[in-house]
């Protein structure tokens, strides 16, 4: 038999009350007394290791040099602070009261929902991303109201302790469901259903018929208010007027609602209930979620009033979809969709600190998490893949392979690239390149930043370049038109050049080849003028590659084109290969690449 | 607040650090340990015993588990050690003694507690210890899976599942006890 999942709270009680048995007054201080004066005498480690004079002075001056840079607070010799990146909890599992309701299913739908046939996703990895991968609770709020698709209220009060753990959104009903808790044993539930155009209304269902319905006047509107619910036993559902149990029920235009408290009766009051209903407001977003991220870059550096920096060589995946400013934390968010898939992305914080104790960014992970140091030029950074998930009724750490975070401490900003997306879209070296790109967003941005380009008006007037229907010009023809030198590989693998075209409006130069290959240049005067470093293809995988010196980005994935692109000599170049993979893979490119004279 | 983890890192060093952990863990310690062995004195004692042996050990505390599953671990060895020193003809004077008194003076309440001490009789050792644990000790789930080895969901339900049992129990009629 199942256990019931509302264990009488008059048992609890009387347990907590059969087990409280104190010691004689005078006890527990005194032994506290004689332990902590035992902590006083220990002898200080250094003392019994340094016993001559000169020993002495070394410690006291390591001592003092290391009070000075790690606890004072701890600074380097320029006065910089330094915090703790990563605080790993004592457990994976942290004590987080268990929703009543689930949280499986909306996130399901939300990450479906953002699955595109063109997307490279590794089955394996789909697989990983439970329903259960959340950031904050504040987000699946903003997830299960997307989901509901009307306008749902939250608490603007509750009484002390209670927290959000779990919201979901029933597909079948129309029910919102919020779970509140304050312990293991108390929690509330709210449920809101639209009826405007339902023939039934699931959150009406009726109460035993020995319960004593009272009525409750929640502001202008009238309630029920009733102690007691429906359990279950077995295959039998049977009324209770357990104390524990107490609903509000009302309905305020065309939504019903139902206020749930299970739990100890003394906690929490009928006219707590009200409160609680006549405090429900609109959802307030979560001013740290992209949600609300609706600034530009200038404007996030004119709110928090210190220089934003800006990754200089951001993937030609990932679109700039706007910043926001957290005055209360005096931290800064720059957030990049992963092209055509706005649930995935990167979010960029940084955060001045003055205190070590004072990074709010510098939040907990668990003591499973595998921190991995790597260098960020000469700063030592953090990485951790992984996120807190709630499963069991508990806050879990799980190594999540989706959720990647870099931080790193640059002077007195703690910095943090995080990236939630399928897993190897941002590798280590992807993210440890991404920060080292980091610099002030007034200077100059390198290649592969993203422009997007409008279609031009007159794209439609003329044959378009880029299709090798039109490449009707030769090597000789094609130089002449675009007027600068155009670069030919010595080595082709398989290829066969087919013709060349040019774009004057882009002053791109296109090379076909036969069997799929296209060579594309542009002189690169700026990112600015640079239309060939606009976005290429939604969904792709990336990593940075090496062409001899030269740094390139690789674009990559089972069912779209390949691309190798970078700069050199103030050309941009892009290779691309959209037939079989198999057939030419990145050595070749690279190979392709490294012939171009 | 601070975090036990923090305290504990500190204890070994700092009185302030493990005054502070005393205070947090000192009551539960000792009901936890009256809970088993039902004798003032000997609560008082173990519970002595066991903040000895955390200050002289609590270098060697690892924070990957909870802090509380760490003391408790020695609080129930600290209790075992009690029972095996006991001689054959001794007896402890307060076995299962009917909780708090001053709860058990009261009138009203004294029934309902005699009917839960009946019942509690019946559970085995096994039972009573997760009970003690979590009413006694005011572990949390996490820390008794912790201290036990199980998931802190396995916890919660052979909790919810005993607390089941036991309300079915005292509701029997007291013929049928």
């Amino acid at each position: 038999m199942m256990p019931n999942k509302n264990p009488d709270h008059n048992l609890i009680k009387k347990l907590r009350q059969y087990f409280e048995v104190d010691p004689r007054p005078d006890f527990l201080p005194a032994l506290k007394d004689d332990l902590v004066d035992q902590v006083a005498d220990k002898p200080s480690p250094l003392h019994r290791q340094q016993p001559r004079k000169t020993a002495f002075i070394l410690a006291s001056a390591l001592t003092a040099l290391v009070l000075l840079l790690f606890i004072t607070p701890v600074r380097d010799a320029i006065g910089q602070i330094f915090v703790e990146l990563f605080h790993q909890t004592e457990s994976d599992s942290i004590p987080h009261p268990p929703a009543q309701t689930l949280i499986a299913g909306t996130a399901t739908a939300e990450y479906q929902a953002t699955i595109t046939p063109n997307q490279v996703v590794n089955p394996d990895y789909e697989a990983t991303i439970g329903p259960d991968s959340v950031f904050t609770a504040e987000m699946i709020l903003f997830q299960v109201e997307r989901s509901s698709g009307y306008d749902m209220l939250e608490p603007a009060f509750l009484p002390d302790g209670f927290e959000l753990t779990g919201a979901s959104f029933d597909w079948e009903t129309g029910i919102v469901h919020l779970a509140y808790d304050l312990d293991d044993e108390n929690s509330l539930t709210i449920n809101q259903e639209p009826i405007s155009e339902a023939e039934r209304c699931d959150l009406c269902i009726e109460f035993g018929s020995d319960t004593n319905v009272s009525a409750a006047q929640i502001g202008d509107l009238e309630g029920e208010y009733v102690k007691g619910g429906w359990k279950e036993d077995g295959s039998n559902r049977y009324w209770t007027s357990d104390p524990g149990i107490q609903t509000l029920r009302w309905q305020s235009d065309d939504i019903a609602f139902d206020l749930q408290f299970q739990g100890d009766p003394d906690q929490i009051s009928q006219s707590d209930l009200v409160k609680i209903a006549e405090n429900l407001v609109n959802r307030i977003p979560d001013p740290a979620s992209q949600e609300v991220a609706t600034l530009s870059v200038e404007e996030v550096e004119q709110a928090a009033g210190f220089d934003v920096l800006v990754p200089s060589k951001v993937p030609s995946i990932f679109r700039f979809s706007g910043g926001s400013y957290l005055p209360e934390e005096n931290m800064t968010l720059l957030f990049y969709d992963l092209v055509g898939h706005h649930t995935h992305g990167l979010r960029i914080a940084q955060e001045p600190i003055t205190e070590t104790d004072d990074c709010d960014l510098c939040s907990e992970i668990g003591p499973a998490a595998n921190i991995q140091s790597v260098q960020i030029g000469d700063t030592p950074g953090e990485l951790v893949n992984g996120v807190w998930i709630f499963e069991d009724g508990y806050k879990k750490w799980k190594n999540d392979p989706w959720m990647v975070r870099l931080r790193w401490q640059s002077n007195d900003t703690v910095m943090e690239i995080m990236f939630f997306g399928p897993p190897m879209t941002m590798t280590k070296s992807n993210m440890v390149h991404l920060a080292e790109s980091m610099a002030s967003s007034n200077a100059p941005l390198a290649l592969f930043n993203i422009t997007p380009t409008a279609p031009s008006s007159e794209t439609s007037m003329i044959a378009d370049p880029s299709k090798i229907n039109n490449a009707d010009m030769t090597l000789e023809e094609v130089e002449e038109a675009a007027g600068f030198d155009i670069i030919t590989p010595t080595y082709l693998a398989n290829q066969e050049f087919y013709g060349a075209n040019f774009d004057p409006r882009s002053n791109i130069v296109y090379l076909f080849y036969l069997n799929g290959l296209t060579i594309r240049q542009e002189p690169y005067t700026g990112i600015a003028d640079c239309d060939l470093c606009a976005v290429v293809r939604s969904g792709a995988r990336f990593r940075y590659v090496e062409i001899g010196d030269i740094e390139a980005e690789y674009l990559y994935g089972a069912q779209m084109t390949q691309h190798l692109r970078w700069q050199e000599n103030n050309t941009f170049f892009d290779i691309i290969y959209d037939h079989d993979p198999s057939e030419l893979e990145l050595d070749d490119l690279i190979a392709i690449a490294e012939s171009l004279q | 607040m601070t975090s036990d983890k923090k305290l504990a890192l500190n204890a070994a060093h700092d009185p302030k650090a493990f005054g502070d952990l005393f205070d947090r863990y000192a009551l539960r310690i000792y009901r936890y340990c009256y809970s088993r062995v039902q004798h003032h004195e000997s609560a008082e004692d173990i519970t002595a015993q066991v903040f000895q042996d955390a200050l002289e050990h609590i270098d060697q505390y690892k924070p990957l588990a909870p802090f509380a599953a760490w003391l408790f671990t020695i609080a129930r060895r600290r209790v075992t050690d009690h029972y095996r020193r006991l001689k054959p003809t001794e007896e402890l004077s307060e076995e299962f003694s009917q909780g708090n008194p001053e709860i058990l003076a009261g009138v009203i309440q004294q029934e309902d507690l005699q009917s839960l001490e009946h019942s509690l009789r019946k559970l085995d050792e096994d039972d009573l210890e997760l009970l003690r644990l979590r009413f006694a000790a005011g572990m949390r789930y996490k820390e008794i899976a912790a201290l036990v080895d199980k998931t802190p969901g396995a916890v919660k339900t052979a909790t919810y599942r005993l607390l089941d049992r036991l309300k079915a129990d005292m509701e029997k009629p007291d013929d049928a006890q």
